[in-house]
């Protein structure tokens, strides 16, 4: 496979006009449901699966890039001038967006986030291409018991790096998994956890389980939190970046991007780490830290480029072995599964076109992202001085009829009703719902691991084990369980950790 | 008595409670062996680590202080409320005058929300989700139909 024809292709693919229409819309709803505060781009973007289920799988994955793309955007707005970031790695974008807003310098502070999310998925789409084919390589020397092994890595390593305690991260990964067993079992054909009711014999929808966790549970919880709108509207003008701002932003982008393109591969680790650690970086080496929090350009740049960087490569692992990076990814690979593409190193050697078209999409959702919204800044600010009684009843609407269109079936909506009562409990009791899903999304994929992989070792656990690539990942992954478990236990002995709001 | 903390022993009680539902159904189905897993082999593993980890979440919590910090019910009620009556009323009458009166009942979360207001957005986005997802996106939804 060669590198330019492989890009070439994905461009084909992601400028037929109908992606590129899609891809349009995808990063304008996107922005739109994203500014909304408290609204993170897995909300946004398991608000909008519905509607991609009527598109073919290519253009369904290049539009939901552009939502993912747009919401990102969209909640850095809110982060910026709000001081309200809808996810973890927005957060990140607080620390100086928002002293630079206070400022009086919102605006430029947004066009460096546009700029520098530009930036790093400019970098990281080069990685990609350069990088897949050897990664195919290696995911084709995979049996099923490496794939079991590494899909436990990836989420052992995906509940350590939740914000709260990794002990509770990991229980919502097996709450994920169990849930994921809900239905008819494939190989048997017994009904699972139904309780006899035929509407879960198809399992739990992905669509009712990611809006109810992301979507209800949200809502609930920023109209407690009482938003206020900002005053004052953005010019254009005043996004117009000093040279000095530029001048500053131009190496920490590119050590963000670095950071973010390695974070990203890693399987089960994905932006929200990658954020943290260029951030931590650049004030690490900067000659004044102190400038840090209180408004420092490289504040915004490098942690930016890192996050895009690292959304582009962590493709890598999403859709060559089926790994997702984060939960975003994870409901990226819930789509691709309900248009019948099967995630695994194959989804590159027989759907070339669907993996090259959305990483190259990426890429373009980015640079619609900047000629759409430097215009339409003025909108998205305006959008976000509506009062929050206006909004809140067109969201829960919105998610009702949603997750209605999927079946045309009052079951699924009352099951995202169900599961945003949990949701919202688990938040209560400290949990985070992100690892539940990616739980979900792996769970019936290592099931059919595992039973394989058994299988050929002949039901021999010692003989699983013994196999080089999956005893080495088995054991790092026994490794990571000890030291989170640990480290959880020992910090909790100090004190309870703060209520983590992800 | 000693302080504990409440949220983690709540959370804890929770995950063993979720390991232990999902346990006893596991039990039910076929385990099989290893060689040949049976449907209820890959849940009963994941609802005993559901279970251990929700004691190694109990643990810490009985030697420390801690709050569970519960919000006030208002939104909470409300919210559940409005997307209870959207799928009674969607089944019963359509999907206008579902969209309309979940909106009245969300509206109850925060004080602020007037009744004009509330009407006004009511109206206006049953008629937005028709011209959306009716006309628009051609989704087979009943949009009204009466009730007796």
């Amino acid at each position: 496979m060669d590198l330019l024809s492989n890009l070439a292709l994905g461009f084909d693919v992601a400028f037929s006009p109908v992606n590129l229409l899609y891809c349009f819309i995808g990063v304008f709803l996107g922005t739109l449901i994203g500014v909304l505060p408290g609204i993170g781009a897995l909300a946004a973007c398991s608000m909008l699966l519905p509607v991609t289920f009527y598109l073919s799988p290519a253009t369904a994955l290049v539009m939901l890039a552009g939502v993912y793309y747009g919401a990102e955007y969209g909640g850095s707005i809110a982060s910026i001038l709000l001081n309200l970031p809808g996810t973890p790695s927005a957060a990140v974008t607080c620390l100086d967006g928002y002293p630079m807003a206070r400022d009086g310098r919102a605006g430029v502070a947004l066009f460096i986030t546009t700029l520098a999310s530009f930036v790093g998925s400019a970098i990281g789409i080069v990685i990609v291409t350069a990088f897949a084919p050897v990664l195919v390589k290696l995911a084709l020397a995979f049996g099923p018991a490496e794939y079991f092994a590494i899909m436990l890595l990836g989420l052992v390593a995906a509940a350590a790096i939740t914000q709260g305690s990794a002990i509770k991260g990991m229980g919502m990964v097996t709450v994920g998994i169990l849930i994921g067993t809900v239905g008819t079992d494939v190989n048997t054909g017994v009904w699972r956890f139904t309780f006899d009711s035929p509407y879960l014999l198809d399992g739990v929808s992905l669509v009712a389980l990611a809006m109810g966790l992301f979507g209800v549970t949200e809502v609930i919880t920023s109209i407690n939190d009482k938003v206020t709108a900002p005053k004052g509207g953005i010019s254009l003008r005043s996004m117009l970046p000093r040279p000095d701002d530029l001048r500053r932003s131009v190496f920490p982008m590119l050590r963000g991007t670095g950071v973010g393109s390695f974070f990203g591969t890693l399987p089960g680790t994905g932006q929200t780490i990658a954020s943290f650690i260029a951030y931590a970086i650049e004030k690490r080496i900067s000659k004044d830290p102190s400038r840090f929090g209180n408004g420092a350009v490289e504040g915004i740049s490098a942690p930016e480029s890192a996050n895009s960087a690292s959304a582009l490569t962590a493709f890598i692992p999403t859709l060559s072995l089926g790994i997702p990076g984060s939960a975003t990814m994870a409901l990226l690979l819930g789509a691709m599964m309900i248009h019948g593409i099967t995630p695994g190193p194959m989804v590159i050697v027989n759907h070339p076109d669907v993996f090259w078209g959305v990483i190259a999409s990426f890429w373009i959702g980015n640079l619609l992202l900047v000629l759409l919204n430097v215009p339409l800044i003025g909108i998205w600010v305006r959008l976000l001085q509506v009062p929050y009684q206006w909004l809140y009843p067109v969201i829960i609407v919105l998610i009702c009829v949603g997750v209605y269109s999927i079946n045309s079936n009052v079951f699924d909506v009352v099951l995202a009703l169900l599961l945003g009562v949990a949701g919202y409990g688990m938040r209560l009791l400290g949990f985070e719902p992100a690892p539940l899903l990616i739980g979900f999304v792996l769970g019936p994929m290592m099931e059919e691991n595992l039973r394989r992989g058994l299988l050929l070792a002949r039901g021999d656990y010692g003989r699983l084990v013994m196999q080089p690539i999956t005893g080495t990942i088995l054991a790092l992954t026994a490794v990571l369980v000890v030291w989170s478990v640990w480290k959880s236990l020992h910090r909790g002995r100090q004190a309870a950790e703060p209520q983590s709001d992800a | 008595m000693k302080p504990v903390d409440k949220r983690d022993l709540a959370a804890g009680a929770a995950l063993i409670g979720v390991g232990l539902v999902f346990a006893i159904g596991a039990l039910q189905l076929r385990i099989g062996t290893a060689r040949s897993m049976g449907a209820g082999f890959f849940p009963l593993i994941f609802s005993i680590a559901a279970i251990v980890l929700g004691v190694l979440v109990v643990i810490p919590a009985l030697s420390r202080a801690g709050e569970l910090v519960v919000p006030p019910w208002r939104p909470f009620l409300a919210i559940c409320g409005s997307i209870a009556v959207f799928a009674l009323v969607m089944v019963q009458a359509g999907m206008l005058p579902a969209v309309a009166l979940s909106v009245c009942v969300a509206a109850l979360a925060d004080r602020r929300s007037s009744l004009p207001g509330t009407l006004l957005l009511a109206a206006g986005l049953a008629a937005g989700c028709w011209a959306v997802f009716v006309i628009g996106l051609g989704l087979p939804i009943p949009t009204f139909r009466f009730p007796f």
